[in-house]
């Protein structure tokens, strides 16, 4: 603590008890960087008003200034060896494809056990008795973008079906898990995994899943055993893309497990870092987890889980640890 | 003469956008104790983070960007703080039974705290809060709030005494030598003050 002397004794109760209260307030961090991303997008499609004046003027001396150059150059035909770039510079997304490598059954921040009797920690998730599909559907990217974009790990695997959510991550969402619809929150601890957001023309249902969830300290429901439902997302009209996006902000050497499935067909995962595209590959029909994994300091990911034209998503629960 | 908006590149956004996640939490918590309530605070946040990144190159520059945007925050929380009083005003009754309905065992002593940050003058509320929330010394504040230290001083104690006042025995129970197991101490640890009283 930065003390100059200046604070009078007995005045020792200040501190605590301000910044006890301050520890009340849990930011909500994703609704804070989208509110500033937005800021940003708007600022950059719109000019500023003081500028708008000005610009006009010169934007109009230019062409006058160009009209009378073109008149010039017609009189004396073409120039040889003028640079055929336009003015102003062009930002260049980075698109990172997959390597194609394998994700075996790793540590992921949800327990697995028998129903009613959940474990705390860190363990294996992974059917040991099934071992992670091979090819196209367990992809897993590395990614570096222009600039030092944070690395990014992403894979997807099979996922043991019986998951327990508690207080031992850092941020968790039970998802399709209620008959009401109503997304199950970890009660302690910031808000880092936002709310999960539909995109498309979508038809949605609450229909069982593979998964079998439970999970303590969650709100609005404290405690649940062996919830077996799921959200399915599927298309509403071919040709729009539809599914379901889950976003994590702030996320610092991390792991954003997502526990979802196809339904019916094959679909997709995408998976943005930054606003970057670091992943694109197959989600399979079943109980399948999508793993990002982070080194270093991000400020957004997000999982965009697409349906296919004749299936659909389902999503049982997104853990941040 | 820039005829054309500088276009920000996908790496400097990143940049930033980093920066925000870093401090985002920091200074809604310090922005919640300037305004007393919450959703004001997020929603201020995001306001001071666009400030900075009109500046962007300025708030690299400087030797403590947090410093700074910590500035903006105590600005623009002051000016916040003064709209917001006048609807105060005309919404009193209302939100005194919206204070009502809080439930949970401590929601009367945090009602107190807020109160209490809120009856102050926007200056001398942020001269307290950056002094003892945010553990800055008198010349850091100084700095970050662009007045002399004397004025910190001088501020620091009105506000400090006013808290004592507005929060009645509880603050001069927690000043007793073994205040550990005191008002102020026992809110840090989550509890009522029904659990002491």
């Amino acid at each position: 603590m930065t003390d100059d002397g200046s604070r009078r004794q007995g005045d020792g109760w200040v501190g605590p008890l301000l910044k006890a209260e301050a520890e009340r307030h849990e930011p909500d961090q994703l609704r804070i960087l989208t509110a500033v991303r937005d800021g940003i997008r708007q600022q950059r499609t719109s000019l500023p008003r003081r500028w708008a004046a000005p610009t006009a003027a010169a934007a109009a001396a230019v062409l006058l200034i160009g009209g009378v150059m073109v008149g010039v150059l017609a009189t004396r035909g073409p120039a040889q060896g003028q640079p055929g770039a336009g003015p102003g510079a062009t930002a260049s997304a980075s698109t990172t494809e997959p390597t194609g490598s394998e994700a075996g059954p790793t540590s992921v921040p949800v327990t697995s056990g028998a129903v009613g009797a959940p474990a705390s920690g860190t363990v294996a998730v992974g059917d040991p008795a099934t071992p992670p599909t091979t090819g196209p559907t367990t992809p897993s990217a590395s990614s570096a973008g222009p600039g030092g974009a944070p690395p990014a790990t992403v894979s997807v695997g099979r996922a043991d079906t019986r998951v327990t959510l508690d207080d031992s991550v850092r941020d968790w969402a039970g998802i399709g898990l209620r008959q009401d619809g109503v997304v199950v929150r970890r009660k302690a601890g910031g808000r880092l995994i936002g709310e999960p957001r539909l995109f498309g023309d979508t038809r949605t249902t609450l229909d069982p899943g593979p998964f079998r969830v439970s999970w303590s300290g969650g709100a609005p429901e404290q405690d649940h055993a062996d919830a077996g439902t799921w959200f399915v997302v599927r298309p509403g009209r071919p040709g729009v893309p539809t599914g379901y996006s889950i976003e994590a902000a702030g996320v610092r050497r991390g792991t954003l497990t997502v526990l979802c499935g196809a339904v019916g067909a094959a679909g997709r995962v995408e998976v943005l870092v930054d606003g970057r595209t670091v992943s694109s590959s197959a989600l399979p029909v079943g109980a399948r987890q999508v793993r990002v994994g982070f080194e270093q300091v991000t400020a957004l990911v997000q999982v965009r889980l697409v349906a296919a034209p004749s299936g659909g998503i389902g999503v049982a629960a997104a853990v941040l640890s | 003469l820039p005829l054309v908006e500088d276009v920000p590149t996908q790496d400097r956004v990143a940049e930033f956008e980093r920066f925000v996640s870093r401090h985002s939490r920091e200074l809604s918590r310090f922005g919640y104790l300037l305004l007393g309530d919450p959703d004001a605070a997020d929603d201020l946040t995001a306001d001071v983070f666009l400030a900075a990144w009109r500046q962007w190159d300025t708030v690299q520059a400087v030797d403590h960007p947090v410093a700074y945007v910590r500035r903006v925050m105590a600005n623009m929380a002051a000016s916040r703080i003064r709209s917001m009083t006048r609807e105060r005003r005309r919404t009193l009754l209302f939100r005194r039974d919206a204070l009502e309905i809080a439930s949970g065992p401590d929601s009367a002593v945090v009602v107190d705290v807020r109160e209490a940050l809120t009856r102050m003058p926007p200056g001398r509320r942020a001269c307290v809060v950056l002094r003892y929330a945010v553990d800055l010394s008198e010349r850091e504040v100084a700095e970050t709030l662009g007045i002399s230290v004397g004025t910190v001083k001088s501020q620091t104690a009105k506000g400090v005494d006013q808290l004592r006042r507005l929060l009645g025995d509880g603050a001069d129970r927690a000043d007793r030598p073994d205040g550990v197991d005191g008002w102020a101490a026992g809110i840090a640890r989550g509890r009522g003050a029904g659990d002491l009283r």
